[in-house]
């Protein structure tokens, strides 16, 4: 066997993957090449060093210190679930306030006129059904007391848009403290 | 991943500390080896040890369960490993050579207590290989992962982690033939 086809499988050879036959031709060579012998020496301490040892023992001080880190960490986590689980009332009975407040606005005697630039694009997909209520109005006989009311009428059904919206966000936190009751109850059943 | 886990995970990431305190429990031993054979010393492996499950606990709504907690939680301890000798290489390059005579003599003193001579200057020409290669020869050979799991950690295939051992292990042999 040459030096450089023994030295290729001295790694081989300390983690006891040679055939017999190799191993053999392999421990004979070392055996007769001092250089040979050298590396397979060295090799052998390598592979001895490297060998599995036990796991260490993470420090104590070192635990506490990570869990005193993500304290705050942890309550701003759950600050930020509490107010992504109430968004949806949140939004809904925060539309419904805006929407109550304008077309309260509209509501007011010549209010039209002094609406707010805001209030007047929010109210604008209303007043476009004015025209449409007039003709309706029109095939009934008091068509002029119900045509004097129009303007007003974009008011009106904002007003109506706005409680549907109150009542559904009511129904929703109601939903909501309702879920957190059965499950608080359950719990205690599974405990 | 079993369903206990994924309830932790599940707890932890939405800010339940007690969950976490499970997760910790269960890997702090092996992330903080990683971290102490990458680095060569307890101070560093300290800090690092912090730094990973720190990140972790910010990371938990991220992970997905692609692979094992574990897995997951050793790749964040090699990653902040590197982070920490990209910015001390000058420190972690001196090793026991330049920490100061008492520390570096207690170091050695902890590295040698159970182990032979040739042993404690293989581990400490560890200290000399490239990343990776030192990765690979700690995952592998002392930590006893297999060349894909710990493949897995490294983020690399298992032939590349094979390779890598084989080509750390050379280097050690150099390393040890040219200090005698």
């Amino acid at each position: 066997m040459e030096c450089r086809e023994a030295r290729d499988l001295l790694w081989d050879l300390y983690k006891g993957e040679l055939p017999a036959q190799v191993h053999r031709d392999v421990t004979a060579h070392i055996a007769s090449c001092p250089a040979c012998a050298r590396e397979a020496r060295i090799c052998r301490e390598v592979t001895s060093a490297l060998a599995p040892r036990e796991i260490l023992r993470a420090p104590q001080a070192a635990t506490m210190r990570v869990m005193a880190e993500i304290r705050p960490l942890a309550a701003r986590k759950r600050l930020r679930l509490r107010i992504v689980e109430r968004l949806p009332i949140i939004i809904w009975a925060a539309a419904s306030v805006v929407i109550a407040v304008l077309g309260l606005q509209g509501l007011l005697p010549g209010s039209r006129e002094s609406r707010t630039p805001l209030a007047r694009v929010i109210t604008a997909a209303f007043d476009m059904m004015a025209p449409v209520a007039e003709k309706a109005g029109s095939l009934f006989s008091d068509a002029a007391v119900f045509g004097s009311s129009l303007p007003d009428f974009s008011g009106w059904l904002m007003l109506l848009v706005a409680v549907t919206a109150a009542v559904l966000a009511l129904c929703a936190l109601e939903e909501h403290v309702l879920a957190k009751r059965l499950q608080a109850k359950f719990s205690r059943y599974r405990r | 991943m079993g369903d206990w886990e994924a309830t932790l995970i599940e707890r932890a990431a939405a800010g339940d500390e007690a969950a976490f305190a499970r997760i910790l429990e269960t890997h702090r031993d092996m992330v903080y080896t990683i971290c102490h054979r990458t680095l060569g010393n307890a101070h560093d492996a300290e800090e690092a040890f912090q730094e990973t499950f720190v990140s972790a606990f910010r990371g938990l709504g991220k992970f997905r369960g692609g692979s094992k907690l574990s897995t997951w939680l050793y790749r964040i301890a090699l990653n902040r490993c590197r982070d920490f000798l990209s910015s001390r290489q000058e420190r972690y390059a001196r090793t026991t050579a330049s920490l100061d005579a008492e520390e570096a003599a207690g170091h050695r003193q902890s590295l040698r207590a159970k182990e032979s001579p040739a042993t404690a200057t293989v581990h400490e020409a560890l200290a000399f290989l490239p990343e990776q290669y030192r990765t690979a020869v700690n995952l592998h050979c002392i930590m006893g992962y297999t060349y894909d799991e710990a493949g897995d950690i490294m983020g690399v295939p298992g032939g590349t982690v094979k390779t890598y051992v084989h080509r750390g292990k050379e280097a050690l042999r150099d390393i040890l033939k040219e200090s005698e």
